[in-house]
């Protein structure tokens, strides 16, 4: 949440079943390009809403999973997802596998990501100097918050809501291209373990941080399944870093996972939980 | 941009939450629940213990300098749609 400031348009849209919140920044935000582009960015996620959503049975996706239609017939970037998910799958060590779930091909896991961060693209082709796309907490910026006149600024700064307790952040993490978090607060035991085709329990909740939100997205869905088990193959690839939280509390982490402590109002009290590094 | 005003009324799992803020200098000074409805006690009991938290997260996040919220809750994404809203009211008086 922000406060209206000069060269600063925030915007939030209902879509995808969450609030997606765009926030711009720097000289160029008030301009009407940056309008336009931000009209752009909120077409784009209302198309892969009626492309993609699994809840719509007569989206694309819906009508391919019930073999209405095969995959020629679906809007182009229904393979591209796909294409992405097959890479995933692999990159992930198996723990993102849209094709393990019972009822048909998934790409649920990756959609919300892949779709901010194209409207994220949509922004910056405006020449919009600094944003931040909020998809319900999966996360895509470009440029830097608060650019001064001769240096660049701070990074942006996500804090990572406490799996336990809405109220309190775990940490707070700079972001310079992407972050998302996957849990099983809330909405349960979502996220089904590829491996056993049920619920998973490897994780209260994951996130990830990297240059591409949709890897990071389908990463961190893929990440809860898995637990602490799945950050070895992110370890593996370049610019990713993880974050799990596990059930009993503990925090396993890559090496290069960055966190700053939760401001004090927001923290949990008592001594904070141990963060172990692979 | 100083001023106070009045969010949208956003239908959330649990229940209706709708938000006034009052923007100071361009800061967040303070943020009031209009309404909060619910019709289950165990919504009601959420919603309870949730929107004091929320408005304190809201203030505490400006001061720390954080720009986003990662891993949120049903209830925090209506309040946030509802605070959004009103906040963009006040961005489009200035």
């Amino acid at each position: 949440v922000s406060p209206p400031a000069a060269g600063r348009i925030v915007h939030s849209e209902a879509v995808m079943g969450t609030v997606v919140t765009f926030d711009l920044r720097g000289p160029h935000a008030h301009t009407a390009g940056a309008r336009r582009a931000l009209r752009r960015g909120c077409l784009s996620l209302q198309r892969a809403d009626a492309v993609f959503s699994i809840w719509k049975p007569e989206s694309p996706v819906s009508r391919l999973r019930r073999g209405d239609i095969g995959l020629d017939e679906a809007p182009p970037e229904v393979a591209e997802v796909l294409d992405l998910c097959r890479r995933l799958r692999h990159h992930s060590g198996g723990w993102f596998d849209p094709w393990a779930l019972p009822g048909g091909v998934d790409p649920t896991g990756v959609v919300k990501g892949w779709a901010a961060a194209r409207a994220l693209g949509h922004v910056e082709a405006a020449g919009i100097d600094a944003a931040m796309v909020n998809a319900g907490g999966d996360i895509a910026v470009c440029g830097r918050p608060e650019p001064g006149r001769t240096q660049p600024g701070r990074p942006w700064r996500v804090a990572l809501r406490h799996p336990d307790d809405a109220r309190l952040c775990l940490g707070v993490v700079p972001v310079a291209g992407a972050l998302a978090t996957s849990g099983t607060y809330e909405r349960g035991a979502h996220v089904i373990d590829p491996r056993l085709g049920r619920p998973g329990a490897g994780a209260v909740s994951a996130t990830v941080v990297g240059p591409d939100l949709a890897w990071a997205d389908a990463l961190a869905t893929g990440l809860v399944a898995a637990g602490a088990a799945g950050l070895g193959p992110i370890e593996a690839l370049a610019g990713y870093e993880a974050l799990v939280v596990r059930a009993d509390g503990t925090l396993v982490a890559t090496g290069g996972f960055e966190m700053a402590p939760a401001p004090a109002a927001l923290r949990q009290t008592g001594p904070p939980a141990p963060l172990v590094r692979i | 941009v100083s001023g106070t005003a009045t969010g949208t009324a956003e239908d959330t799992r649990y229940g209706t939450v709708q938000v006034a803020v009052t923007v100071t200098k361009g800061r967040i000074t303070d943020i009031e629940t209009v309404e909060l409805s619910a019709t289950d006690p165990h919504s009601q009991q959420i919603n309870a213990e949730a929107v004091p938290a929320l408005r304190r997260q809201a203030l505490a996040a400006q001061s720390a300098h954080i720009d986003g919220v990662s891993g949120a809750t049903f209830t925090s994404d209506g309040y946030e749609a509802s605070l959004q809203s009103a906040l963009d009211k006040l961005g489009l008086a200035s």
